[in-house]
């Protein structure tokens, strides 16, 4: 059903059905899980897709084999990975936007395709909770860096999936989070507390001044944001991110790999065997060990006693035991490369410039599958020992279950309320240039919308398709907005330019920030090979945006 | 503090963060405990993984004796199912199967009742409560237990909840599709007429009830059970186990007839659940035989596998045809059922829905829970809830109703009597009667050869588990001896014996009263209740 049908049902009245149901769907590049808004209980529950052992995630993964023709999905692929001729696909989120094919028995495919598939596969298992399942909304979270190519690619594969009519839109990971968080009662739930009404959670510290830090240790990366809240009712909740980092050396895969080395080793040691001298067959079922048993070592258990790892696929079959103290070692500078990431997110304070300290920060939300690792649970404990640390049970499950609260409030499940971001980490723009190729003009982007303001941002190079004629060349600069709106922000003027014939012109633009809204743009001649030596010209000018 | 001390105090003082409210689901294959968290009014299963991978507990034992580093130590869960190759001889799997027998397993020179060894499962599923919070008690739990579970297994259970220090803490036994259903409306709201066949497969058992939906206002729902059927012991093991009789033909058909030592029976014990979870998504798998000399890879399909549990398949098929036949009020053909609802994790395999579908007529009908492997003890932790008066949310729709239910007996209830010199079942409690009505007397003449024939007998309670089972094939609940009536005359005695069944989890009781004899000898005032093999003292 169209979604928007469906909002103005619940708008006149008519209560969901049983069979209605409203969606959060994260797809992560490692792990993907799926959620819905039970109109019933006024929460959102997240779907177990393992097959029925509660786990809330299933691998972003699919795999085609030939022998059998057949497409297998999450933990399946991963379980079947360095089989034979199959064809195994990952990290499709980090492929969007790429126009990115696989080759599959012969035939292309596309990654859309491919994601459409997953997409589809993953809400088959609404049909199982009930066959005559109604999908009426969903809202799908998506990292805040995916690009607009990316975002394009993204809503085509919900057309794939034929879920077009349905999608509600895109909702940052974070928004969703944070839509989870504000939604109160379950979602911050830890551990028992005295019986009381579920109820929206706010922080300890006042709407205005509380600071609110939000840690995801996603597979690839950590990222952190530190939030002021500016408004905090019932009807309107408004954020600003004053500081915000990302860390790719700080991430669960780091640590998986870790985890793989040292299995590696152990299987080594046991058999007196070089690592390459590992026969592929043994390679194979090393890694499927890995990923069976690489959480035994984060568990609580380890520190009261050590984890043994029976090697049950080797033959003879062999044990090792890891102690407290191995684990320690293994982590010690993933450990201290968090805590010096936390303290430069601190440090980096955009609104005012002033360093912030850990006992400034009200509470913190924890989320990410790498949070299921007791050592990261502990460090961010021991670090803000006097804010609120909230961990959700399932961390993986965090982003959808509050984009399925996300979804709720757009359909009007749930009071709608005024939520806005402001971002002053991120630019809030596009900044670029425009492009006429044949008859067709239009904007190319040199700073993209959402990245952030710090970024270090290489120099980009162009060649001009006119005739220089005169020695003064004007470049003007322009904006786009959310909205797709362009308007002229500034004109950078070179001169003393010597004349040149048609794509002889070879400028390089520089562009950098201040800070986060004041921009200084470098245009530099780079002239055109040997025939056409560069001038040393070059022209700066700064402006806000 | 016993949890009606505890139920009690909640009304003076509130609730206690640090007592918790549990439901465990004791399972064959995997057990899992959920709490009641009050901060969100919901049960919350508790991960046993922290987390990671899968909820349940595997409900594996392990016995490891001593050697020169470490002393002897129990292993459960996790640790035990993936050490069992090294250990297999002290290793023990899927002992609810025998809850309620005799059959004692040696571990360490000792021998060990099936509940004693369920009591160390039960034992470390509480102590996870203290991963949520480290001061927390158990305030009151209620434990699951299969419908078709006999009286001596129902006993068994409640003898481990005591083994395991939870005697005082145990508020009742609930049957599982009853926790499973009870999960379930709370999430999704039954209709009024509603017919809803709870398919709950586990790795030991299968359960089949058909509840309906008798009474639904705003204020109440009454779930009736019409139909009880399935098997106590037909589950995922014994597809597991054909599954390990075809690796023992492939390693036959390549290496020939070998003697294979305990570690690699362990190996294919395990392998063989894999092929079943492996094929419930891939059409194929291939199963290495590393431990063979020369190693091999066998491949299995889907269709081989189901061919290979044809047999197992048909079964199933003619227990659900037969619950749906044997409806206590007549029986319900398939299109008269509502809705099918998939429980257990066995219920996650591919032929499973399939036959469902073919039974029923429509894929539509056929529901898989959001949690199938979780609910049963969810529904437990909302059961201990209603006990202990705490499922009383305004905010939401579930909650305003209360939830009844009218559980059935599931076997005829009786006792052995001699007739003629020839001993017979003679039926107290019929299969099918409401729990809430199963209390039944009847008048009996004691007769005798000798005059402590008059003053002593001993009475068998039994349970006839198939109608059509004989005398010798009735399981016994319990023994009871009846000592001090009055010494009269061969024949001259008449006893009103009764039996009832507890409304929560149908244990039996019963009393034997001194009626006299009619004009000749007068009621001599003797009436003794028993309780027949309940909380017999095992010693750990």
């Amino acid at each position: 059903m169209y979604w928007k049908k469906f909002k103005s049902q619940v708008s006149s009245g008519t209560p969901p059905s049983e069979a209605h149901f409203v969606l959060g769907i994260d797809i992560g590049n490692d792990s993907s899980s799926i959620s819905f808004f039970n109109a019933n209980t006024g929460q959102a529950e997240v779907i177990d897709i393992s097959g029925g052992y509660g786990k809330p995630s299933i691998p972003t993964a699919m795999q085609y084999i030939p022998e059998t023709k057949e497409w297998v999905y999450g933990e399946y692929a991963v379980l079947g990975e360095g089989s034979a001729n199959n064809v195994q696909v990952t990290g499709l989120l980090d492929r969007l936007g790429k126009r990115e094919y696989f080759d599959v028995d012969g035939r292309s495919i596309s990654v859309v395709t491919l994601l459409g598939m997953y997409l589809k596969e993953l809400v088959a298992h609404i049909y199982s909770i009930n066959p005559k399942a109604e999908i009426v909304g969903v809202v799908a979270a998506i990292p805040s860096y995916l690009s607009d190519e990316a975002k394009a690619e993204f809503l085509q594969a919900f057309q794939k999936a034929g879920l077009e009519k349905e999608l509600i839109g895109f909702v940052t990971d974070r928004e969703c989070v944070l839509h989870g968080y504000f939604q109160g009662g379950e979602l911050g739930a830890q551990n028992m507390r005295p019986a009381r009404k579920p109820q929206a959670r706010k922080p300890r510290a006042s709407a205005t001044n509380g600071k609110l830090l939000l840690l995801d240790l996603g597979a690839r990366e950590l990222r952190g944001t530190v939030f002021d809240i500016l408004a905090l009712s019932e009807s309107s909740i408004q954020l600003r991110s004053t500081s915000s980092l990302f860390e790719g050396n700080i991430s669960a895969n780091v640590v998986n790999s870790l985890i793989g080395e040292l299995f590696t080793l152990f299987y080594c040691d046991n058999f007196g065997l070089a690592a390459e001298k590992i026969s592929p067959s043994a390679r194979a079922q090393l890694d499927s060990f890995s990923y069976q048993h690489r959480d035994i070592l984060f568990q609580k258990n380890i520190k009261s006693k050590p984890a043994r790892l029976y090697f049950n696929f080797a033959y003879p079959a062999f044990s090792r035991t890891v102690d407290e103290d191995e684990v320690a070692s293994l982590i010690h500078d993933i450990e201290l490369r968090m805590k010096d990431f936390i303290s430069k997110l601190l440090k980096n304070n955009a609104h005012d410039g002033s360093s912030l300290q850990a006992s400034d920060i009200d509470v913190v939300l924890a989320y990410g599958g790498g949070f299921e690792m007791i050592w990261a649970r502990e460090l961010v404990k021991d670090f803000f020992r006097q804010s609120d640390v909230l961990f959700r049970k399932n961390s993986k499950s965090r982003v959808s279950e509050g984009a399925a609260v996300a979804a709720a409030r757009k359909l009007s499940l749930l009071p709608d309320i005024d939520f806005q971001l402001q971002d002053l980490n991120r630019v809030n723009v596009d900044i670029g240039i425009m492009i006429t190729q044949g008859r067709r003009t239009r904007f190319h982007p040199l700073v993209e919308q959402s990245s952030f303001w710090w970024q270090k941002r290489p120099p980009v190079h162009f060649i001009l398709g006119d005739a220089v004629a005169s020695d003064h060349l004007g470049l003007q600069l322009f904006r786009r907005n959310s909205e797709g709106d362009i308007d002229l922000v500034d004109e950078i003027t070179l001169i003393g330019l010597p004349e040149r014939p048609r794509g002889a012109t070879r400028l390089s633009v520089d562009i950098s920030f201040k800070n986060f809204n004041f921009v200084t743009c470098r245009v530099k001649d780079l002239g055109f090979g040997e025939m056409f030596p560069r001038s040393e010209m070059s022209a700066e000018k700064s402006f806000f945006i | 503090m016993n949890w009606e001390a505890y139920k009690a105090s909640i009304h003076e003082k509130g609730l206690d963060e640090n007592w918790y409210i549990i439901g465990v689901d004791l399972g064959t294959t995997n057990s899992v405990i959920s709490y009641w968290d009050n901060n969100s009014q919901k049960p919350e299963p508790i991960d046993i993984s922290n987390g990671f991978g899968k909820i349940p507990l595997p409900s594996v034992v392990q016995y490891r004796e001593s050697d020169d580093d470490h002393p002897p130590e129990w292993v459960i869960g996790e640790e035990a199912y993936r050490s069992m190759k090294i250990y297999p001889e002290t290793t023990i799997r899927s002992i609810k199967r025998k809850m309620g027998t005799n059959e004692k397993v040696t571990l360490g020179g000792k021998d060990y009742l099936p509940e004693e060894i369920s009591a160390k499962i039960l034992r470390e599923l509480a102590d996870h409560c203290q991963s949520l919070n480290p001061k927390a008690e158990i305030a009151g739990l209620c434990l699951s237990v299969p419908y078709d579970f006999d009286d001596s297994a129902k006993k068994a259970t409640m003898r481990a909840a005591a083994l395991a220090g939870l005697e005082d803490k145990l508020i009742c036994l609930i049957e599982e599709p009853k926790a499973a259903a009870l999960a379930y409306n709370f999430r999704r709201l039954l209709t009024m007429g509603e017919k809803i066949l709870v398919f709950d497969f586990g790795g030991g058992t299968l359960d089949i009830t058909l509840f309906h939906v008798v009474e639904k206002d705003d204020e109440r729902i009454k779930l009736q059970v019409i139909s009880e059927g399935g098997e106590a012991y037909h589950g995922g093991d014994n597809v597991d186990e054909a599954i390990l009789e075809k690796c023992y033909e492939f390693i036959r058909a390549k290496v020939g007839e070998i003697s294979l030592p305990p570690e690699n029976q362990a190996e294919l014990i395990a392998r063989a659940r894999e092929v079943k979870e492996r094929l419930s998504g891939v059409k194929n798998f291939r199963i290495p035989f590393t431990f063979c000399i020369p190693p091999f890879v066998e491949q299995i399909t889907r269709e081989q596998f189901e061919e290979l549990n044809k047999g197992f398949i048909d079964k199933t098929r003619k227990l659900v045809q037969k619950a749906l036949r044997e409806c206590y009020i007549g029986p319900v053909s398939a299109d008269r059922v509502d809705r099918v609802l998939l429980e257990g994790g066995s219920s996650q395999m591919p032929w499973v829905k399939e036959m469902l579908i073919d039974i029923f007529g429509a894929e539509d009908k056929i529901y898989s829970s959001e949690k199938p492997a979780l609910d049963i003890s969810i529904g437990a932790t909302y059961y201990a809830a209603m006990k202990m008066g705490l499922l009383n949310n305004p905010d939401i729709q579930s909650e305003k109703v209360s939830v009844e239910f009218e559980v059935t007996a599931p076997h005829d209830i009786g006792l052995e009597v001699e007739s003629g010199g020839k001993k017979t079942f003679f039926t107290m409690i019929r299969r099918g009667t409401s729990y809430a009505l199963a209390k039944k007397s009847h008048t009996f003449t004691l007769s005798g050869s000798t005059p402590e024939d008059m003053t002593t007998f001993g009475l068998k309670i039994l349970e006839r588990i198939n109608k059509e089972d004989t005398i010798e094939e009735c399981k016994l609940i319990g023994e009871v001896s009846i000592t001090g009536l009055p010494s009269r005359p061969s024949g001259k005695t008449k006893l009103k014996i009764t039996l009832m069944a507890q409304e929560e989890g149908g244990l039996i009781k019963g009393s034997v009263e001194d009626l006299g004899f009619t004009g000749e000898f007068e009621p001599s005032g003797f009436k003794e209740d028993f309780d027949p093999g309940r909380f017999v003292k095992v010693e750990l």
